[in-house]
């Protein structure tokens, strides 16, 4: 009882440290998601007797309301600092006897000088002011819709140049996405001065001034102007949230309002350093870029310069590789200095449920289709030009088709853009240096994925930081270089989107997790496992190696989370990892979420469908392997090894045609309950099903996950091995009583 | 009784509404649906059976595409069963955005009915369950039970949650 209760509390604090991390004061939703979560927090510490915990809650929850508004970063900083209190006050044995009072004094005492530094620290002494702030009044003359269309179109300019400046990191001076933050600003300037809307004027006028230093090459995009420049499109964001409220509301509106002056201090500091000095122009040819970095010499350059001129006609990158100048490693990651973003082709914006509707009805004229195409008359006839054009018929359908499920799938970038700025907030904020490398975010996946992939990945980006990046002195110690390298790969193979994230961090200590896993009871002294059995249990709920923990993780409680949200995905996590060298792991996906591959099984009458990817094997049993344990059903011997049998007609309304068991057919599947053996009549065939759900009138009912149309037409049932094998635990349980 | 009084005697109870009606019989009973709720009917067609769920649950059905649960109301209302023939129809219907079929005898008319002729339900022996009924249409000699498809529907989606949890 302690421990589970322990382990809800946990889990719950770590949701919090999650939402926390990635947590927008500007966005409502954040705002009442935290005040949520911070409740059943609340309730939870305190039904399971950490009364210190949950008396704790309301010094956090009393500030959201103001602070979160007025001053974010105070407000972040106070949260990370109660997470991580709370955090070390559960992991003491001592839990459930902290002395309330005396652990709510504490808190006090570390916010207010949390605040006491923040405030200094906004408030340089003595400064002229360079910029009062104003609350003046909105002209909309213009009504609402041409205010709605500025939030739409700021908002869009504000992405894209975020997405610019990320990209810029990684390949500085390319002179393209400059130009194009550039002329975001410009833009937003142009509309805000048009409507009146002076903060935000402000904000991207003193922005496309920044930019327009590093434009002009005066200054270098270092890391404080980007920083500047991150800070201001925040802002701006808040701005037009607030604006975005008011929309809807007819007579006075007000103009938001929120105190910018110490980002526009920040930033005319800068423009000031830029007005004073000047800077070289960032090179920005991959030749160029090549020699900067000693890979080729300026005559080998001039050479294949001279060779593309006269006929060739090769990218020069390629000449230099064919010349021998350049590896076409060295070439790629010159490339990818250089790399710009291609534009996205142009969007409208669709429901999902016309999608969906557009699918089903496609599934369907593929099933008629085939039926009236395979229909023994037309079959028979022997009419060449009508053969030909029904074959052409069948063609255009399957194109149909494909395109219809094509219409769900968009890239993964902006989850790889969101990766990357929280990698790069979070490796500030652990003083570390990273760079985030990124490719393969042109890849497509079906959109339900890039929702939900997301927060997987937050968690795992967090690992990879928190304890994948060694420190400094260790990453020395160990030859490797001071910035520690996170990259993140998306790409298709084989029906299915891979996801990888590595590291060239400490890598997994596998004598540490075995130990772990020894003392937590999870593995035998001197049991033999494969390295990938010790480094899965890191996937364990509550699994942690982490000597200490930081404000956002460590607490162990945290891979499980991450495992089971990629298998609700139908996906599956693999880790590579070398101790001292890195980790990778890679995700893998279905390509949509609206298509499953599965196998086609039947029992009785009826026919079900297996998700492939929970199915281990097929075998075939014989009576001598099995064997009846007391109370605990049969059991089946396959490779050496015993599988509780599940019998689907104990709970499913069907019988087996099947007479004996040497008829039948066994299905090794893996399960939340360990690996069952589920028997069925006949193993039909593998074929990609459409997912559809049940239905509200059906929702939830056990045992299965769904149900797809079969080629016939008729209903199929897709089987949710996790609760088979949970109802046929619970019929065992209930027999021994 | 004026409808008033027999609007307080059933409390928070919906009433028939004055309107079009689709009626089906259920062996010599003839029952009336609101029309507005009625998607199609179809000739009875294969069902597939659905695990764990009340007997009167018969499966699913692919209706173009769409996968809807069909329930035999007869099943459902404990009436006894009968063997389905060609008369036996699925009426689909749509509730609060959800598509189901139920299972009939057969489809009789579509009638107007007017309020005049709407009574609302009689107080039968307490082991009726008059909760499913909105009223009582009489149109010439013959009287129709005029059914809160609704209620049925969703007492039944509770049923199915509580079910399953």
């Amino acid at each position: 009882m302690d421990n589970r209760g322990k382990k809800s509390t946990f889990s719950l604090i770590e949701e919090l440290a999650i939402s926390a991390v990635s947590f927008n004061a500007a966005s409502k939703e954040d705002v009442s998601r935290l005040g949520e979560q911070l409740k059943n927090f609340e309730e939870t510490a305190e039904k399971e007797g950490f009364s210190a915990i949950g008396e704790a809650v309301p010094l956090i929850t009393e500030v959201i309301s103001f602070l979160s508004t007025d001053n974010p970063e105070v407000f972040r900083e106070l949260l990370f600092c109660w997470i991580a209190l709370i955090q070390e006050a559960l992991a003491s044995p001592d839990a459930h006897s902290i002395d309330s009072a005396q652990f709510s004094e504490g808190i006090k005492k570390q916010f207010s000088e949390i605040i006491v530094r923040m405030e200094r620290q906004n408030k340089p002494a003595q400064e002229p002011p360079d910029f009062v702030p104003q609350v003046p009044v909105l002209d909309l003359s213009e009504g609402p819709a041409i205010l709605q269309e500025f939030v739409t179109e700021s908002t869009d300019h504000l992405e894209n140049a975020e997405e610019s400046l990320l990209t810029l990191e990684s390949s500085p001076g390319n002179l393209k996405e400059i130009d194009k933050i550039f002329r975001s600003f410009h833009t937003i300037k142009g509309m805000a001065s048009f409507l009146n809307l002076e903060d935000i004027r402000i904000l991207s006028h003193d922005t496309e001034t920044m930019m327009d230093f590093v434009r002009k090459g005066t200054m270098a995009l270092k890391e404080d102007i980007t920083g500047a420049i991150l800070q201001s499109i925040d802002a701006m964001r808040r701005l037009l949230g607030l604006l975005k409220e008011q929309v809807g509301l007819n007579g006075v509106l007000k103009n938001p309002y929120f105190d910018i002056s110490p980002l526009i201090r920040k930033m005319r500091d800068i423009i000031r350093a830029g007005q004073a000095a000047g800077a070289p122009a960032p090179a920005k040819r991959i030749g160029d870029i090549l020699i900067e970095k000693d890979i080729i010499s300026e005559q080998e350059l001039s050479a294949a310069l001279k060779q593309q001129e006269f006929g060739e006609a090769k990218k020069i990158g390629e000449i230099l590789v064919g010349m021998g100048a350049a590896t076409p490693a060295q070439l790629e990651r010159g490339l990818a200095e250089q790399k710009a973003i291609t534009v996205a082709g142009e969007a409208i914006k669709i429901s999902v449920k016309k999608l969906d509707d557009l699918v089903d009805t496609m599934g369907e004229l593929v099933i008629a289709g085939t039926q009236v195409i395979h229909h023994p008359e037309i079959s028979a006839l022997e009419d060449t030009r009508l053969r030909k054009e029904i074959a052409q018929l069948d063609r255009i359908i399957r194109d149909v088709q494909n395109i219809s499920m094509a219409v769900r799938l968009m890239p993964i970038r902006p989850v790889f853009q969101k990766m990357t700025r929280l990698a790069r907030d979070l490796s500030q904020k652990a003083s570390k240096k990273i760079e985030v490398r990124v490719s393969g975010e042109d890849t497509e996946v079906d959109k339900n994925i890039t929702e939900l992939i997301s927060d997987p990945l937050v968690h795992m980006v967090r690992n990879a930081i928190d304890h994948g990046i060694e420190p400094l002195a260790l990453r020395r110690e160990r030859g490797k270089p001071d910035t520690g390298t996170i990259s993140l790969n998306a790409y298709h193979k084989g029906g299915s989107i891979i996801v990888e994230l590595a590291d060239d961090g400490g890598g997994l200590d596998k004598e540490k997790i075995f130990k772990r896993a020894i003392e937590r009871g999870l593995a035998g002294q001197g049991e033999n496992l494969s390295d990938e059995q010790i480094h899965r249990f890191i996937f364990e709920p509550g699994f942690s190696t982490a000597d200490q923990v930081t404000d956002v993780s460590g607490r162990g409680v945290g891979m499980d989370v991450v495992k089971r949200n990629i298998e609700q995905l139908q996906g599956r996590i693999e880790i590579q990892t070398q101790y001292g060298q890195g980790t990778k792991f890679s995700i893998r996906l279905p390509l949509t979420l609206a298509i499953i591959e599965g196998i086609v099984i039947g029992v009785g009458g009826e026919r079900y469908i297996l998700p492939i990817f929970a199915v281990l094997e097929f075998i075939c049993p014989k009576s001598e392997d099995i064997s009846t344990v007391a109370n605990k059903g049969e059991l089946i011997m396959a490779h050496g090894k015993l599988f509780p049998i599940v019998r689907l007609d104990r709970f499913f309304n069907v019988r087996y045609r099947s007479e004996t068991i040497e008829e039948m057919t066994g299905c090794l599947v893996n399960s939340d309950y360990g690996q069952i053996c589920i028997l069925i009549d006949e193993l039909i065939g593998q074929q990609q099903v459409v997912i559809k759900n049940l239905g509200e009138y059906l929702k939830g009912t056990k045992g299965l996950s769904g149900a797809t149309i079969l080629g016939d037409g008729r209903v199929g049932l897709i089987l949710d091995v996790n609760s088979i094998a949970g109802l046929a635990r619970q019929q065992e349980r209930s027999k021994v009583f | 009784m004026t409808p008033d009084e027999g609007k307080q005697n059933i409390s928070a109870r919906a009433t028939a509404k004055e309107g079009k009606y689709l009626t089906f019989a259920l062996g010599t009973e003839e029952y009336g649906l609101e029309i507005q709720h009625v998607r199609e009917i179809i000739g009875l067609m294969e069902i597939t059976p659905v695990p764990q769920v009340p007997a009167y649950v018969k499966g699913v059905i692919n209706l173009r595409g769409k996968i809807i649960p069909v329930i035999d109301i007869r099943n459902k209302f404990g009436m006894i069963h009968v063997e389905y023939t060609a008369e036996t129809c699925i009426i689909v219907m749509e509730v609060r955005g959800t598509l189901m079929g139920i299972i009939v005898d057969r489809v009789c008319d579509v009638l107007e009915i007017m309020q005049k002729d709407i009574e609302s339900s009689p107080m039968f022996s307490p082991d009726v369950n008059v909760s499913f009924i909105l009223g009582i249409g009489k149109v010439g000699d013959r009287v129709r039970i005029l059914l809160d498809i609704e209620k049925i529907l969703l007492a039944d989606i509770k049923v199915t949650v509580n079910g399953s949890i």
